[in-house]
C-alpha cells in the first residue's frame, strides 16, 4: 500500500466558519457604533454598553496574547501590564503630535491613518522592549521567569513615573479619542485571526513542544531561546495594540492603571477562559468584564458602601478556579470556528 | 570513515566525576553499543555529545569537526539526532504532528515527502496512528514515534538512549529488529543499553563503560564471549 502522508504545511487550511464568525461580529459592530454616534440611542445601543464591549474588545487582545506565552508556551510570564504602559504612551504621544496633522485630513480617512500610525508605533516599540527583555530573561525558565518579568513591569512602570515629558505620576493628559468601538472590534478580531494562524503553523507546533518536553524539542533542534523570544515579542507587540486602544479610547491614562495589579486582572481573565484556547480567552474575558460590571451596578445600587469590595471578587474567582477547576471554562478546547483542521 | 570520535572525554556533575577521559570512536554504517551498570555514564556520554550538558575537558569531533562547542540546536542540521532516555514524546500533539516537529531545522517539501514516507515504511504502525494523540500510544509506540522522529530530521548518526527501557520482552525484540533495519537503511547508530544481551546480538563492536571509564572494547561478538562480560552482564557463565 503507497501512503501518501500529506505533511503538514506552514499555513492552516481554509476554513469559512472563522471568517463568518468575524463578518457577523463586524455586521453588528459598525452600524451600533454608527448609530451611537449619530444620537440615535434605543435600549440595546446605548453608550454605557458600548463601552463595556470595548473594554471586553481591549482585554480580549491582551488575554489572547498572554496565552500565547502562558498557554500554548507553556512559561509563566506576568510583566503584561508592561508592555500594554508602553504600547499606551508610545500612543499617546504619537496621537497629540499627531493632533494638527490629523485635522488637515479628511474624516474618516484621517481618523483611520492616525490609528494605523499610532497603534503600529505602539506594537513596535514594545515589540522591541519586549524583544530586548525577552533575551534577557529567556535564561531562566520557570519561577525564575515569572519574577523577572514581574521586575520589568515594575520597572517599566517607574520609569514612566518618572518621565517629565509623561506626565510622571500625574498622568498623561488631553490624548485624542481616535479609538472608536469599531476600532477595537476590528483590533480584536485581527489579533484572534492572526494568534489562532499562528498557533496552528509550524511555529505553533514548536512552541507547543517547548511546553510538552523541552528537552526533546531542542534534540528536534530548536533554537529554544529565538522561539520562546519570537513568542513573547509578538506577545508584548499585542500586549502593546491593547494599550494604545487604551489611551485613545480613554483620554487619559497614568502609570500606576499598568501596574501589576492590571498583569494579576489579565491573568484571571486568562485562567478563568482557560490555557492554551483561544476560545477561552474570549470566554473567560466576557465572562470576567460583564461580571464586575454587574456587580458594579448592583453594588451601586443597593450597597453603595460596599462598592469597593468588588475588588476582593475577583481574586476571589481566581482561588476557586484553582480550586474547582484548573482548566478553565475551556481549557485545552476549542470552539469549532477557532478549531485548528488536522491533517490526517 | 570516522563517523564519531571521543578523546579523553571528560565530565563532572559539580564533584562528582560522572566520565575520567573516555576514547569512543564510531564507524559510518557502524552500530556501537555502550554497557554499564546504573551510574556508569552511559546517558552522560550521549548528552555531552549532543551538548545536553557541558563538558570539562577532551574534544568530541563528528566527521572530523569538532562540535564541541557547538549549541544543541545546531547538531541537529549538522545531522545527529538523539533519541533520549523515556522516549520524549510531545503527547498533546498528534503522531504527525511529532514527526512534523523533526522536520523544524530543514522544512523543504521535498525533503520532508520522502522522510515521511521512510518513516512510514519502518514504522507502518505511526501511519495507522498517524492523527492520535502520542500521549495515548502504547510504551513500544510511543519508543517507534521517538525513533522515527529521528529519522525524519536529516541525520546520519541517532545516539539512543536505552530504547528498550520498560517494555516487554516481545516488544524489546521488536525495537531490536528495527533498529538493525534502521542500521541496514545507512544510518549509523550509538546505542546505550541495559539489555547487553540484545545489544551484543546487533552490534558491530561494544565499549564496556565502568565508573566513568571504558574498561572493555571490541568486537561484539568477542565481547558477548568474554568472562567478565558474561559474569557481569550476561547473567553469569
Amino acid at each position: 500500500m503507497a501512503l501518501k502522508p500529506n505533511p503538514p504545511t506552514a499555513r492552516p487550511p481554509f476554513q469559512p466558519a472563522l471568517w463568518v464568525v468575524c463578518c457577523a461580529v463586524l455586521v453588528i459592530a459598525i452600524p451600533m457604533q454608527l448609530l451611537a454616534d449619530a444620537g440615535f440611542c434605543p435600549a440595546v445601543f446605548n453608550p454605557y454598553y458600548l463601552h463595556v464591549l470595548t473594554i471586553i474588545g481591549m482585554n480580549i487582545i491582551l488575554v489572547a496574547s498572554l496565552n500565547l506565552l502562558n498557554g500554548y508556551l507553556g512559561e509563566f510570564a506576568l510583566g503584561h501590564a508592561g508592555f500594554m504602559a508602553v504600547g499606551a504612551y508610545t500612543a499617546a504621544v504619537l496621537a497629540t503630535r499627531l493632533l494638527p496633522a490629523s485635522s488637515a485630513l479628511p474624516p474618516v480617512i484621517g481618523q483611520v491613518f492616525i490609528l494605523v500610525v499610532t497603534l503600529g508605533g505602539a506594537m513596535l516599540l514594545s515589540a522591541l522592549v519586549g524583544y530586548v527583555i525577552g533575551r534577557l530573561t529567556f535564561k531562566t525558565v520557570g519561577d525564575y521567569l515569572a519574577i523577572i518579568t514581574l521586575g520589568f513591569n515594575m520597572i517599566i512602570v517607574n520609569a514612566i513615573q518618572n518621565m517629565d515629558f509623561l506626565g510622571g505620576p500625574r498622568g498623561f493628559t488631553g490624548i485624542p479619542k481616535n479609538t472608536n468601538f469599531i476600532a477595537v472590534t476590528v483590533c480584536a478580531l485581527l489579533t484572534i485571526v492572526v494568534l489562532r494562524n499562528l498557533i496552528q503553523s509550524s511555529f505553533g507546533r514548536v512552541w507547543v513542544s517547548i511546553r510538552e518536553n523541552t528537552i526533546a524539542a531542542e534534540l528536534m533542534g530548536v533554537n529554544l531561546l529565538r522561539t520562546k523570544n519570537l513568542a513573547f515579542t509578538i506577545a508584548a507587540a499585542f500586549a502593546g495594540l491593547a494599550g494604545g486602544l487604551w489611551a485613545q479610547s480613554q483620554q487619559f491614562i497614568t502609570p500606576r492603571s499598568f501596574d501589576y495589579i492590571k498583569t494579576t486582572e489579565i491573568l484571571v481573565m486568562l485562567y478563568l477562559g482557560g490555557m492554551a484556547s483561544l476560545s477561552g480567552s474570549i470566554l473567560g474575558v466576557v465572562a470576567y468584564t460583564v461580571l464586575m460590571e454587574v456587580l458594579r451596578n448592583l453594588l451601586s445600587a443597593f450597597a453603595p458602601e460596599l462598592a469597593e469590595w468588588r475588588m476582593l471578587i475577583s481574586p476571589l474567582i481566581l482561588i476557586v478556579i484553582m480550586l474547582t477547576r484548573q482548566y478553565g471554562l475551556m481549557g485545552h478546547k476549542e470552539w469549532r470556528w477557532l478549531r485548528p483542521k488536522r491533517v490526517a | 570513515m570516522t563517523c564519531l570520535r571521543l578523546e579523553k572525554l571528560s565530565v563532572s556533575y559539580g564533584a562528582i566525576k560522572a566520565l575520567r577521559g573516555i576514547d569512543l570512536e564510531v564507524q559510518e554504517g557502524e552500530i556501537v553499543t555502550l554497557l554499564g551498570a546504573n551510574g556508569a555514564g552511559k546517558s552522560t556520554t550521549l548528552r555531552a555529545i549532543s551538548s545536553m550538558i557541558p563538558t570539562d575537558g577532551g574534544d568530541i569531533l563528528y566527521q572530523d569537526q569538532s562540535i564541541k562547542d557547538l549549541p544543541a540546536h545546531k547538531l541537529v542540521s549538522m545531522g545527529i539526532a538523539h533519541v533520549p532516555e523515556g522516549r520524549g514524546v510531545f503527547p498533546n500533539l498528534t503522531v504527525q504532528e511529532n514527526l512534523a516537529l523533526a522536520t523544524w531545522t530543514n522544512r523543504k517539501k521535498d525533503r520532508v515527502r520522502s522522510a515521511y514516507e521512510k518513516v512510514f515504511q519502518t514504522f507502518p504502525r505511526l501511519a495507522e496512528r498517524r492523527t492520535q494523540l502520542a500521549g495515548t500510544l502504547s510504551g513500544g509506540e510511543q519508543q517507534m514515534l521517538a525513533m522515527g522522529r529521528a529519522l525524519m530530521t536529516d541525520c546520519r548518526l541517532i545516539l539512543l538512549d536505552e530504547p528498550s527501557m520498560g517494555l516487554s520482552p516481545l516488544l524489546v525484540k521488536e525495537v531490536f529488529r528495527t533498529l538493525q533495519e534502521i542500521n541496514a537503511l545507512g544510518f549509523t547508530l550509538l546505542l546505550v543499553e541495559q539489555n547487553a544481551h540484545m545489544a551484543l546480538k546487533i552490534a558491530h563492536r561494544a565499549y564496556v563503560l565502568e565508573n566513568g571509564r571504558i574498561v572493555l572494547e571490541g568486537p561484539a561478538s568477542e565481547l558477548a564471549k568474554d568472562p567478565r562480560v558474561k559474569e557481569a552482564y550476561l547473567g553469569g557463565a
